[in-house]
């Protein structure tokens, strides 16, 4: 019987036309994704890593499959009215839940898994660069269909099934569906997911929590391979253990809970409604009313009170129902929780922001999209056929309601949801505020976002209401405007890569306190417009087509369009067709034929011709710049400046030279060079060739004048001439550069060898390159005089000379004292400023004035640095630091220029680090950026590989001393553990082989990761006056060579003089080999000895891995001095020697060692290197309570 | 005086099914009966009087007015009960009555009151008219349909099998309602139980395949099968002799055995009596004769 049953499950559920679509649409979305290319470098394309990152991703979309399956498995009785046919049959409830589980679950499966199947033909059968594909492997694939597919979609099946069974409700069943998306969702968001892209890194403890919460297992996932160098991605299959073995077992037996529990609550042949008991009415004596009938009114307040009547009962439908309630809780836990996680809970660091309306804002703009576009489009067809889901329409169609109203309050209900999320957000922003004792609401902000956010979704709103209007049932509305919303995210896919052809695409509009909105509003705007044209154009079809009584078909429809166009439709849609043309125009204009709209493709073309016109002029020996003098003029409310630029020249090299090449960067309205003509000039490239009159000897100099103007065209977006906070550096640079360029090639080398370029020269980063290669840039002076507005003021590197007002403008005139590296910037904007003269530096502040809550820390944090820095590494360099704030559109945390130190609004100003137990990140900051006055401004190293390791590695270096001196071993350990992470994450999405600290080029997760690991290891085994002796001798060595010449070769033997000779191969092994621990307390206990002290007893783990050229890691054995610590508080709470019990170094030659330490007070916590001596993946495990 | 005249209606469904059939009917105040077997087209007919569909063909003119052309015109004098329809879950009869009332625009918030509250006591829903629709029986909801068919003043009221499901006794107070209500305005009644008509309308018309095959006064229409009818018991096995020999129109069970009517003009055989005809006996001759016609 039970085979029978489910002999015809299977053969129904095959007769489903959505299986075929189903099985063929997961196909197709398998050779799509497989076919795509896309991976991190130096991964394969089907490298085991990639194919279970897809998977388990694109098993989120396996919830619809079953949501369909489960329903027409359980619900098809009762939609069909065979309940009490089945129900009177000799079925059995176990036979009948089994076979219809079973059904679901098997289909689900087998609807589901041609997306792996696709996945391989994608792999294989497409033009993918055969040198990133491994050879086939069976277990690539079916290891991620057995722990990923399998296990997911039971999962899934098993809670939407039980929803299905016990509620035979439709849409409990979408709701629990997309339950289980947003409990995803909420996971990932609320426990730091990887997979969403977080500003700030998981820790360790919400990564475990994440990885067995989420039920996809794709957190799991991530935790597994968080760390996995692309050499392990390629090879390794996923291990089914730790908390990826956990997450499977604890959701496997979940479902398995979940699916008996609901069979026995099942109740087969009963409906499982309860039976409410009425409520009991009073029998009253009422008058008895004679019917008689009442003369009705068709004028516009009846239309009116219709529209009201309508729409509140719109509204009470839907704030009734589960799904709408689903979402709402969702959208309110997710702001309560981003806002809470960053503002009282701390960001990077762990530190919190001051919670200006626009920090709050930004943090649930994101999910506002995402939550309102699921609303509108499950919503908008859920509306629009309402009526006639409940086979009321035929009632409500056949009143004299016009179609007007009708639509126009289901498009209000529908309005209203975008608006309900956004009013709540803003609340929750502003209870927030209120309990922080946050009085500045800006209102205007806030509102602002009905429009800038708002003005999008009344557009999907108009589209989807159109979709529904025109199809011919409810889940083809829902199907096409649902793909139509997804597809517009990614209208790049489509080629429709403009901003016109991008449906409802509208750019996001950067707010910040100092700045407020800058010029994108332009766009905004036009866009804006055009959209809402667009949506009116689409309302009045709509509306014309408004099913009423039958659906028609869509050729009646059609017909419908053409047919009584009354007066006011037509005004309608003759000023929205204006309008939608009249602002595309318009966005076209200024795109296309302002700033010349450039593709993709259109930009490669160009790279490529600027390649092919002007690489001969690559070998012309160039001239360096030995002075540089500028007049700037800055004009912040036209957004507008101008430069006219007056240097010298010199020539470098060995040879006379005959020619210049120069290519600009900002067009030049004039530029000349002593002694030479113009001999060729390209408007379209804005390149220059000149040749002198008679050849440049060697050592010979000319003068070079160039002048420009730079506005912003169009809806150009440059950050670096705005209204207020103006801040012109190295990333919005005006000079024309001298010489061919090769940053304009297409570095990209698949697209080289389809263009037919010749490939590019690898960089050499040999030890001998690096000490012989000669770098001609050096030193300069340098003198500017900038003009601003009269409110604002002008900063740049350099003594201030004089200042003066002139024409209603502010002039300043800055020079440098010494020469300096030709790395300055230009600011300008409200300023208020502070300065102090400290031992003879004046400490200059310039900031915004709302913006003065971190004033005295940074303060204090230069005065500290310059006391530690001239201390161990010789006199600072000028006679003043002067700090400028920026608008947070910059991305870094500070920059130094000589002299000049930009910090960052929201990075710096606006952290709040009141609490004395919050990391302090000002100081951080500060530090690092006073540090660079040294390391890079006094002592420059050569720009070739090693030389970031002077540069940010002892910028981080000062920063852990420096801040270990004001506030404590607590901060080293906040430090190491963000090094850590970030060493390892960086070297897990490495593009190329991990180079030797000592080797370091652009891997950032060794400049400001490992290299400060390295440091504080060196500094633990030689002593903290051993390692700045060393770097002082350098320092002395380079201070008054104009050249960039120092190199890491010369540090390390430095570093060499001053170490043992013993500990030269652990030296070695740290700067030039790569080198990992792991490092953990395995067992810890205490006894209290006799007189008072207590005995520790402790096992330390201790294994040491060398990662090989080839990317494999192997275990060598380990002989070396490491740190352990015992304390009465977590590492991470230790602010003073009082804490600390016992630390010091022990001789570490075994996996494990069994150490006894004698404490003279009650031990808290024992632990093994805390504040990170050594790369580590797992930080959590060095330290144990006792 | 309301006239609703209806000229050459066609619809035609989109799958070829000829729903209306060349339809041409002129009604005017008081009950128009409509008969008809399942499929006829009654429901299609109505529905297309309601402005709910639109006619492939034909015109229809309510009292002077292109109602196809100006669909909107209809629905302000409109009463119309749906054979089937459903309602908005967790709403109550009384709130579901004064929505509906005000889109049908009874704007007087007092007058409304008293309109709901005087047709939830004419269907005898006023005990209940705190519980949602939803939850209603059958006959509950039909109870429901026909009081907001009735809101404010419907000049024709289109009513499709209204009795369907309910109890004889309720059934006979909407019937006495209906035709109360009709003296003023046009009634148009679909309904299978043929002595309602008979009883109620002074006009009525039988539907077939689309087309219709009689129209007129029932009693006149009775009238002229008038000692045409006639009726035998016979043993059941022989029912297949007697169909071949003669124009049975109806089979009946009589007590267990079967009697048979057939038409015709004069005696058929011996045991034949003729009988006094019911409005039944000429739907089913009219029935017969439009399917002898066609075969």
């Amino acid at each position: 019987m039970f085979k029978k049953l489910l002999q015809f499950e299977v053969f129904y559920q095959f007769k489903q036309r959505a299986f075929p679509i189903f099985a063929i649409l997961f196909l197709a979305l398998g050779v799509f994704v497989g076919r795509q290319g896309f991976a991190p470098k130096g991964v394969n394309f089907n490298a085991v890593y990639q194919v279970y990152f897809h998977t388990s991703i694109f098993t989120l979309g396996s919830v619809f499959i079953i949501m369909f399956f489960a329903i027409s498995a359980t619900l098809r009785d009762k939609q069909f009215n065979m309940e009490s046919l089945i129900y009177s049959s000799s079925i059995k409830k176990s036979q009948y839940f089994w076979s219809r589980f079973l059904g679901t679950f098997i289909f689900s499966v087998l609807a589901f898994s041609p997306f792996l199947i696709g996945y391989i033909f994608g792999n294989f059968f497409s033009d993918l660069n055969t040198e990133r594909l491994g050879d086939f492997r069976l277990m690539t694939y079916l290891q991620p269909w057995l722990y990923i597919v399998l296990p997911n979609v039971f999962i899934c099946a098993t809670i939407v099934f039980s929803v299905s069974t016990l509620t035979k409700s439709s849409i409990a069943t979408y709701a629990s569906a997309v339950f289980i998306y947003m409990l995803y969702f909420i996971s990932a968001i609320f426990l730091n997911s990887p997979l969403l892209a977080q500003s700030v890194p998981a820790s360790p403890e919400s990564m475990a929590l994440a990885a067995v919460a989420d039920s996809f297992g794709v957190a799991a996932f991530f935790e597994q391979t968080q760390y996995w160098t692309p050499f392990q991605k390629n090879t390794q299959l996923l291990s089914l253990s730790g908390l990826f073995l956990l997450n499977r077992l604890v959701w496997l037996l979940a479902s398995i809970g979940i699916l008996f529990a609901t069979y026995s609550v099942f109740s087969f042949r009963k409906t499982t409604k309860k039976v409410k008991k009425a409520p009991k009415q009073k029998i009253d004596k009422v008058q008895i009313l004679l019917y008689k009938p009442i003369n009705a009114l068709h004028n516009f307040k009846a239309q009116q009170i219709a529209f009201y009547t309508l729409l509140r009962l719109e509204l009470k439908n839907i704030f009734k129902s589960l799904p709408f309630i689903a979402v709402l809780m969702m959208w309110l836990l997710i702001v309560f929780s981003e806002l809470f996680s960053t503002v009282i809970g701390g960001g990077e660091y762990g530190v919190s922001v001051y919670p200006f309306t626009n920090q709050l804002i930004d943090l649930f703009l994101d999910q506002l999209t995402l939550f309102s576009l699921i609303l509108i489009v499950f919503y908008s067809s859920e509306i629009v056929w309402r009526e006639r889901d409940l086979n009321f329409n035929s009632i409500v169609d056949a009143t004299p309601v016009k179609n007007g109203v009708f639509f126009l309050s289901k498009f209000t209900t529908l309005l209203s949801l975008s608006m309900i999320l956004i009013t709540s957000g803003i609340l929750i922003c502003m209870v927030f505020q209120i309990s922080l004792n946050y009085a500045n609401f800006e209102f205007s902000l806030y509102a602002s976002l009905y429009y800038h956010y708002g003005v999008q979704l009344v557009a999907f709103s108009m589209i989807s209401l159109f979709i529904n209007s025109l199809a011919k049932s409810k889940y083809m509305g829902m199907g096409i405007s649902g793909l139509i919303v997804l597809l517009s995210l990614k209208s790049g896919i489509l080629g429709l890569e403009h901003p016109l052809t991008s449906l409802g695409f509208l750019p996001r509009l950067e707010y910040n306190n100092m700045d407020g909105f800058n010029g994108v509003s332009n766009l905004f705007n036009h866009l804006a417009i055009y959209w809402l044209a667009l949506g009116l154009i689409l309302t009045v079809l709509s509306f014309k087509i408004w099913n009423r009584g039958l659906v028609t078909s869509f050729l009646v429809k059609l017909k419908q369009l053409t047919l009584y166009w009354t007066r006011g439709q037509k005004i309608t849609m003759a000023i929205s067709i204006v309008l939608f043309l009249g602002a595309g125009s318009l966005v076209y204009y200024n795109i296309n034929i302002v700033s010349d709209y450039e593709t993709i493709s259109d930009q490669l073309e160009y790279r490529e011709n600027y390649e092919r016109k002007f690489k001969k002029y690559d070998s012309i020996e160039r001239l360096y710049p030995t002075s540089k003098k500028t007049k700037v003029d800055i004009y912040p409310k036209e957004r507008v400046f101008t430069v006219t630029a007056d240097y010298m020249l010199k020539n470098k090299s060995e040879q006379p030279l005959s020619e210049l090449f120069i290519t600009e960067r900002v067009s030049l309205e004039n530029v000349t060079i002593e002694n030479a003509r113009l001999i060729a000039h390209d408007t379209l490239y804005g390149t220059y060739l000149f040749k002198y009159d008679k050849p440049l000897q060697p050592n010979d100099s000319v003068r070079y004048t160039y002048k420009l103007k730079k506005e912003v065209k169009g809806y150009e977006e440059d950050n670096s001439i705005v209204n207020n906070g103006t801040y012109i550096n190295r990333f919005g640079n005006f000079e024309p550069i001298l010489g061919y360029t090769s940053s304009l090639e297409i570095s990209n080398k698949s697209e080289r060898k389809k263009r037919n370029l010749p490939e590019r020269v690898e960089e050499d980063n040999s030890d001998a390159h690096i000490v012989f290669e000669d770098i001609k840039y050096e030193k300069i002076r340098f003198e500017t005089v900038i003009s601003t507005s009269s409110d604002q003021t002008a900063i740049s590197s350099g003594r201030l000379l004089k200042q003066w007002s002139e024409n209603n403008r502010n002039y300043f005139h800055y020079k440098s004292s010494i020469k300096i590296l030709p790395e300055v910037g230009y600011f300008s904007a409200k300023y208020a400023s502070k300065k102090i003269d400290y031992k003879g530096i004046s400490i200059e502040q310039y900031y915004d004035a709302n913006h003065d809550f971190n004033i005295e820390d940074i303060e204090n944090s230069v005065k500290q640095t310059l006391d530690y820095c001239q201390d161990s590494f010789g006199d600072y360099a000028f006679d003043h630091v002067r700090i400028a704030e920026v608008p947070s559109y910059w991305r870094f945390g500070g920059f130094a220029h000589p002299g000049v130190i930009s910090m960052v609004e929201d990075r710096l100003y606006l952290t709040n680090v009141s609490n004395e137990d919050t990391f302090n990140v000002v100081a951080k900051r500060t530090i690092h950026e006073v540090a660079h006055q040294w390391w890079g401004h006094t002592l420059s190293a050569k720009p070739v590989a090693g030389g970031p390791l002077f540069v940010e590695g002892f910028a981080k270096y000062t920063e852990a001393v420096v801040l270990e001196k004001m506030y404590g071993k607590r901060a080293l350990y906040t430090l190491a553990e963000d090094v850590r992470s970030r060493y390892f994450r960086g070297r897990s999405f490495a593009s190329s082989v991990e180079p030797p600290v000592y080797k370091v080029n652009s891997q950032s997760y060794i400049a400001y990761g490992k290299a400060l690991t390295v440091m504080l290891g060196l500094r633990d085994l030689i002593g903290e006056n051993q390692v700045n002796k060393v770097l002082k001798i350098m320092t002395d060595r380079h201070r008054s060579i104009n050249k960039l010449a120092a190199t890491s070769v010369e540090l390390l033997e430095e570093i060499y003089k001053v170490t043992p000779a013993e500990q030269h191969v652990l030296v070695n092994d740290w700067f030039k080999k790569l080198i990992t621990y792991d490092l953990g307390i395995e067992e810890s206990s205490y006894k209290e000895l006799a007189n008072g002290s207590y005995e520790v007893t402790v096992k330390v783990k201790s294994k040491r891995f060398e990662t090989l050229d080839s990317g494999e890691s192997k275990q060598i054995s380990i002989d070396e001095p490491i740190k352990i610590g015992v304390f009465t508080a977590h590492p991470s709470d230790v602010k003073d020697n009082s804490s600390i019990l016992y630390y010091e170094s022990n001789m570490i030659n075994k996996e494990e060692t069994t150490l006894k330490i004698i404490v003279n007070k009650l031990p808290k916590y024992i632990s093994i290197d805390p504040f990170g001596t050594r790369s580590d993946e797992n930080l959590v495990d060095n330290i144990k309570r006792l | 005086m309301n006239t609703l005249i209806i000229n050459d209606l066609t619809k035609t469904y989109p799958n070829g099914v000829k729903a209306l059939d060349g339809i041409n009917l002129k009604i005017t105040n008081g009950m128009f009966g409509l008969l008809g077997a399942n499929g006829a087209g009654k429901s299609s007919l109505m529905r297309t009087i309601a402005s709910l569909q639109i006619p492939s063909s034909g015109s229809i003119f309510f009292n002077d007015i292109n109602i196809v052309k100006q669909p909107h015109e209809i629905r302000k004098q409109l009463g119309y009960l749906p054979q089937e329809f459903g309602v908005y879950p967790k709403i109550s009869a009384e709130k579901l009555l004064n929505h509906l009332a005000i889109l049908k625009g009874i704007l007087n918030k007092k007058e409304r009151k008293e309109q709901v509250t005087a047709l939830l006591q004419q269907v005898n829903l006023y005990q209940h008219r705190k519980k949602a629709v939803y939850t209603f029986s059958g006959g509950m909801r039909q109870r429901f349909g026909i009081a907001q068919a009735l809101l404010a003043n419907p000049k024709l009221i289109i009513v499709d099998e209204p009795t369907a499901g309910l109890d004889p006794e309720e059934s006979n107070r909407f019937l006495n309602l209906l035709s109360e209500i009709g003296e003023n305005v046009i009634v148009i009644l679909s309904t299978h139980i043929v002595e309602d008509v008979r009883d109620l309308c002074p006009k009525m018309a039988i539907l077939s395949n689309g087309k219709i095959i009689s129209e007129g006064n029932p009693t006149e229409l009775v009238a002229t099968i008038d000692g045409r009818i006639w009726t035998k018991i016979i043993p059941k096995k022989n029912l297949e002799i007697y169909k071949k020999a003669f124009d049975v129109i109806s089979t009946k069970l009589v007590s267990g055995e079967t009697q048979i009517r057939v038409l015709s003009k004069t005696k058929p055989e011996t045991g034949f009596e003729v009988i006094a005809p019911s409005l039944e006996d000429f739907y089913f001759a009219t029935l017969f004769n439009q399917a002898n016609k066609t075969a």
